[in-house]
């Protein structure tokens, strides 16, 4: 595989506001690569930026290999499908797909027969005639995508382009996205605020704050280690149990709290006397009764009592006052009311998790 | 159950209330609006001859058929056209100009340009009849046609660019982005997207412009050299000679002339 789009060294800044922060990544071809993080974080100034729309205040971009500083957004090898889809309402579904082939002075009977194809890949091949203003968003949204893939381009930019759908549409879009992207076989920069849909659909996923980029990795690594406590936070639902680290085995840490010492793995290693917050998922946690634990089967266990308890359907979602004076969540998936014990609020119980689920993270 | 029934029934009482005394404020409103202009045209047929035209004295066509021969009448409309026309035209393109270089680039003294930009709508009519006649005085340009036209352009940028800027502003930035990311340069985007969007407030400012010309008295007058009368000078000369149905004649064409102007703006942008 070859590098499709590189940052190298990348910062843009608007007046005194630094939007992105000396990013370098390296996006692979045919890569469905996501920027993930909370508004304002650089995800779509740095999209803008490979699109040409903004230059860099320093760094460079190559895109397929060349570097395009100074190169227009119009002779960028890349199109883009906009958030708010940007269809030009005066013209027709055909003409919109059809104005990318007329700027490159494609023959007639090619743009035709493109369009067709393109309109038919995204399903909306008998909407020719119609204006934008008489689409669903859903449709629209095919339309903006089928505008920008039928120019064949090397590297498309998708910016939250399901932002506007309601959640059916946009979870049976995420699959017919995933599947269109493996069909065309090209890189997608996909920029989402939307943990879940980027861990669904990505290759690769940079999960940016404050215009830089926290970490960078498959879906499995960013949810199951994440680097630091904000892409702890950020993706997911985590547990942080606040302690100092009094000992270190390697990766292996063990930290203090309140008298209790409990362990979990690092990413990086920590010297003793350190502040560090063990993430936990609430997903790994089990509860047991207080007077039932076995405390010798090597897993983390901890008192605590029931604050409260969430019905949400397939699971339990209990708040537990930890012994540590942490609160936190665990859910319990609802195997219905044979197999799972239902604690109550004030019930003394244990939670357990296994150390290796644990992530030991500092600030 | 009752309750759940009457209350989309009382609903219904209510709105239709609601909607037939906004029809008659409406329909006061209209008639407060076009009453005067309804009662000049009814006279404009008044056959009072030289006498009082304020006493209807039955119907007559003559009215109209003196003004179309009137050399003097005909002269000042020839005038009026003459300045409407070419300062709509250059007026327009200047003040399309203006709003999208003030809407879609940042330049030194933007904010003086703007405001200043905005002034001559502001600004009394008759100081600027005064300081325009100054400003020709000063610089010694003898007044005509062509300083009427100069006074005409002044204001009428101002209403184009605004009109011109309310557009701009309500359209999506991401529109030209979206042309160039598929590989239009500036000009095509330009002549592809942001003008054909901008038209109908291009041409809502230029009918604007022109009927704001063909009304102007106070500059005009003003700024008018020998010669160049334009038709609201000319019907305010005549007034001074005693209102004559003949200028409700005039009037009433000046009046159908707008209209005319305003059903075509209208037909042509709901078209766009």
């Amino acid at each position: 595989m070859s590098a499709s789009v590189q940052l190298e060294n990348v910062t843009k800044e608007f007046g005194l506001v630094v939007a992105v922060d000396d990013i370098s990544l390296t996006i692979e071809d045919g890569e469905f690569f996501s920027l993930l993080g909370p508004s304002g974080c650089g995800k779509t100034t740095t999209l803008r930026l490979i699109a040409g729309f903004e230059q860099p205040t320093i760094g460079q971009i190559s895109i397929m290999g060349q570097p395009v500083a100074g190169v227009p957004a119009y002779r960028r090898p890349v199109n883009t499908v906009f958030q708010s889809y940007a269809l030009f309402p005066h013209m027709t579904v055909a003409k919109n797909v059809a104005f990318g082939l007329e700027m490159a002075k494609v023959e007639a009977k090619e743009v035709k027969r493109r369009v067709n194809e393109a309109l038919e890949l995204v399903q909306m091949g008998t909407y020719h005639e119609r204006k934008p203003t008489q689409l669903s968003g859903g449709q629209k949204q095919r339309i903006a995508l089928a505008r920008a893939l039928v120019n064949r381009p090397r590297v498309l930019l998708l910016d939250e382009p399901l932002g506007a759908l309601d959640l059916k549409l946009r979870k049976d879009m995420q699959l017919e996205l995933k599947q269109i992207q493996s069909e065309v076989g090209i890189t997608f920069i996909y920029v989402t605020h939307d943990q879940e849909e980027a861990i669904t659909m990505s290759d690769r996923i940079a999960v940016m704050s404050n215009g830089l980029v926290q970490q960078l990795g498959g879906s499995r690594e960013i949810y199951e280690q994440p680097a630091n406590r904000f892409v702890a936070d950020f993706i997911g639902e985590t547990n942080f149990i606040e302690g100092k680290v009094v000992e270190a085995d390697g990766s292996q840490i063990t930290l203090e709290s309140n008298g209790v010492s409990f362990t979990g793995v690092a990413r990086q290693s920590l010297s003793a006397g350190t502040k560090a917050a063990l993430a936990i998922r609430p997903e790994k946690l089990t509860l047991v009764n207080a007077d039932e634990a076995d405390r010798s089967n090597g897993r983390v266990t901890m008192n605590g009592t029931i604050a409260d308890v969430i019905y949400i359907g397939t699971d339990n979602r209990y708040q537990i006052d930890l012994q540590t004076g942490d609160k936190i969540f665990a859910r319990v998936q609802n195997l219905g009311a044979a197999e799972t014990k239902e604690f109550k609020k004030g019930e003394a119980v244990c939670v357990q998790w296994h150390p290796n689920n644990g992530q030991v993270l500092t600030e | 159950m009752t309750s759940a029934v009457s209350t989309p029934v009382r609903h219904k009482i209510r709105k239709s209330f609601n909607e037939r005394v906004l029809t008659w404020l409406a329909v006061g409103i209209f008639i407060f609006l076009y009453l005067p202009i309804v009662i000049l045209i009814i006279y404009s047929f008044n056959d009072s001859g030289r006498g009082a035209a304020t006493v209807w004295s039955g119907f007559t066509f003559d009215w109209y058929l003196d003004v179309f021969q009137d050399q003097a009448i005909i002269g000042s409309l020839r005038v009026s056209l003459w300045v409407a026309f070419w300062s709509t035209i250059i007026s327009t393109i200047l003040g399309t100009l203006s709003a999208i270089a003030m809407e879609r680039f940042r330049f030194w003294g933007k904010v003086t340009y703007d405001a200043i930009l905005y002034l001559p709508i502001i600004i009394p009519d008759i100081v600027m009849a005064l300081s325009t006649l100054l400003f020709f005085v000063v610089l010694g340009i003898s007044l005509s046609r062509y300083t009427i036209l100069v006074a005409h352009i002044a204001f009428n940028i101002a209403f184009v660019a605004i009109v011109v800027r309310a557009r701009l502003a309500d359209m999506d930035d991401s529109l030209e982005e979206a042309a160039a990311d598929l590989g239009a340069n500036p000009w095509e985007t330009f002549r592809r997207v942001t003008l054909p969007l901008l038209f109908p407030g291009i041409l809502s400012g230029a009918l604007l412009a022109f009927t704001l010309s063909l009304d102007d008295f106070v500059i005009t007058f003003f700024v008018a050299g020998p010669g160049s009368t334009t038709l609201p000078v000319r019907i305010y000369s005549m007034i001074r000679f005693g209102i004559t149905p003949a200028i409700n004649a005039v009037s009433t064409l000046l009046f159908l002339g707008s209209t005319l102007l305003v059903i075509i703006s209208l037909v042509l942008q709901r078209r766009t």
